[in-house]
């Protein structure tokens, strides 16, 4: 599946060849206007912000509008009916050579990954299962690839979470990617104040359990409370970076 | 040349009499693969066949304001005009494309193997490729859905899944008599976090949270019901961004095309095997100048979301770790 823009993508991971099944490129997708679209993170950041849950969509043939390309068509043809498939349902497809879309500040992505698009590449080694050598396998450019320990161990796919949650925040504000609506968040706050209610309800519950469930989910329904809104007020003058893993 | 002393024992003759290991006759173990057939359940339902159709696009119709949709308007006065309704329309597409896999056996292998893994075998097993290939294309299309009832900030839990079944239920139109029960598709790894967030679910104390517990299995493909929703496993759900792409539907939701192989014209002499509700042509070969043979199969499969409009459609997006 070719891409939008096939240039920049590798060289990203240190390793020669991944031992992994090939997968199709994507492009991200965000539904601005569900509940399930907007999270709080606050791993990188200074303090709980709320962050668009992009999420990517695999350019896969036969998939969700994505077809076989006849000859002659340009790439985008594949694909051109799955991006108004999304559009009709609500989604905002981000393509990844949009001049925004690109990861240029070193805080957005994982130490030693050069600036670039958002998808990343890595060629697949032969595995088991036989598949082609040399195949390109995609991931995010916060995501680092690298070989289990012994030939026949998965491969390994680990997010640098702190960039990741600093690159979406630093997308909406810019403006790149339009700030949530307040009935959004509402409904995700009152989500989240259902759980409480049902982590409180029930007197047949061990007391200590049941007062860590809600110390738990009181304190997601705090930070979602009192977490910055990117896009509607300012952004720190300065984030500190973290290291990946930290709370 | 070996000499072999009296008494002539076994290490000494290993080398020129005997082999250092034998197989058990024709046996070939599998080795681990997930063999969950989505057909088996109803995350994927056929809905047509492109084939002769001139076209690699299946559109559905859908529509409403008419029927149990339709709505009387009283009227205020005896003489008063009846204003005409409208009713509106939409449709899916489903496009289907084409995907290949193809084995090679050269002649020396096949005259000198004792394994059984000959061509016409491999052949063979094409069918569970085509399964696997329908379950990673019904998890791709799944990953799109929109509404997301889970948190993509925690880990699966029980009141994620309450939150789905309410999803289901607080949907207008939505009738178990029509639909059938909800299934839900999660990665593996979620069903483990379903499971940690019930041995400690307030709301559901011993006995209560060891029987859930017990019910509660992380196999791919093994159904379980949870909510009355029938919840499979398949290792095929979406990761990415640091998330599982989980997805709950009904059956309907998902739906895929196909374009029947029945008509593809292929040369005498090709050896060709039709599975035409598969969209499926597998077609063997030679090469007598590199002496091998060869087999390659040819599936044209789409799979495609109905509308949410149509069938309600739930994304199941949490935190992998």
């Amino acid at each position: 599946m070719p891409l939008p823009s096939s240039s920049g993508l590798g060289g990203v991971t240190g390793i020669e060849r991944l031992r992994a099944k090939p997968n199709a490129p994507f492009f991200l997708i965000h539904y601005p206007h569900e509940a399930g679209g907007w999270s709080v993170v606050s791993n990188g950041l200074d303090g709980p912000t709320w962050a668009p849950d992009l999420r990517p969509y695999q350019l896969v043939p036969g998939c969700g509008g994505v077809r076989t390309l006849e000859r002659g068509e340009h790439a985008a043809a594949a694909y051109e009916q799955a991006i108004l498939n999304l559009q009709r349902r609500g989604a905002v497809v981000y393509l990844p050579e949009a001049p925004a879309m690109q990861v240029t500040d070193a805080e957005h992505l994982p130490e030693g990954v050069p600036a670039g698009p958002y998808i990343r590449q890595v060629e697949t080694d032969t595995i088991p299962d036989g598949h082609a050598r040399g195949v390109p396998y995609y991931h995010l450019a916060q995501e680092q690839m690298s070989n289990g320990r012994t030939p026949t161990a998965p491969h390994k796919r680990v997010l640098d979470d702190a960039a990741w949650n600093r690159w979406r925040v630093a997308l909406v504000d810019a403006g790149h990617i339009a700030a949530p609506d307040a009935d959004v968040i509402a409904e995700r706050i009152e989500q989240q104040r259902r759980k409480v209610g049902s982590a409180s309800r029930d007197t047949r519950a061990n007391a200590e359990v049941r007062a860590a469930a809600v110390d738990t989910q009181s304190a997601r329904l705090a930070a979602m409370e009192s977490a910055r809104i990117p896009g509607t007020t300012p952004a720190p003058t300065k984030t500190t970076k973290r290291t990946r893993g930290a709370a | 040349m070996a000499t072999l002393n009296a008494p002539i024992r076994h290490a000494d003759s290993e080398s020129v009499l005997g082999q250092s290991f034998d197989y058990l006759g024709l046996a070939v173990l599998q080795q681990l693969t997930e063999r969950f057939d989505v057909l088996t359940g109803p995350m994927a339902t056929f809905l047509g066949d492109l084939a002769g159709s001139g076209s690699d696009t299946l559109r559905i119709r859908n529509a409403t304001g008419y029927g149990y949709a339709g709505a009387f308007t009283a009227m205020a006065t005896e003489t008063q005009a009846i204003t005409a309704s409208s009713i509106t329309a939409a449709y899916d597409s489903f496009t289907v494309s084409r995907n290949g896999i193809a084995y090679e056996s050269t002649f020396q292998r096949d005259a000198l193997a004792s394994d059984g893994i000959t061509i016409d075998a491999l052949a063979q097993s094409i069918p569970e490729a085509w399964a696997s290939l329908l379950r990673s294309k019904v998890c791709t299309v799944g990953a799109a859905f929109s509404t997301n009832k889970a948190d993509a900030a925690a880990t699966l839990d029980v009141d994620d899944m309450i939150n789905l079944r309410a999803g289901f239920e607080e949907t207008a139109g939505f009738d178990l008599s029509v639909h059938g029960n909800p299934f839900v598709m999660l990665h593996p790894v979620q069903i483990s976090h379903l499971r940690s967030s019930i041995r400690s679910e307030t709301a559901l104390q011993m006995p209560d949270a060891f029987d859930a517990y017990q019910r509660i299995q992380s196999a791919t493909g093994l159904r379980f019901r949870f909510l009355d929703m029938d919840v499979y496993g398949s290792a095929d759900v979406s990761l990415s961004g640091g998330d599982y792409y989980g997805f709950a539907s009904v059956r309907g939701g998902i739906g895929f095309v196909v374009a029947s192989t029945a008509n593809i014209a292929v040369p005498t002499g090709v050896d060709a095997v039709r599975v035409p509700e598969f969209g499926l042509l597998i077609t063997k070969s030679a090469d007598g100048s590199q002496a091998y043979n060869r087999v390659d199969a040819n599936a044209w499969l789409g799979v495609a979301a109905a509308s949410s409009t149509v069938a309600p459609q739930f994304l199941m997006q949490s935190n992998a770790t």
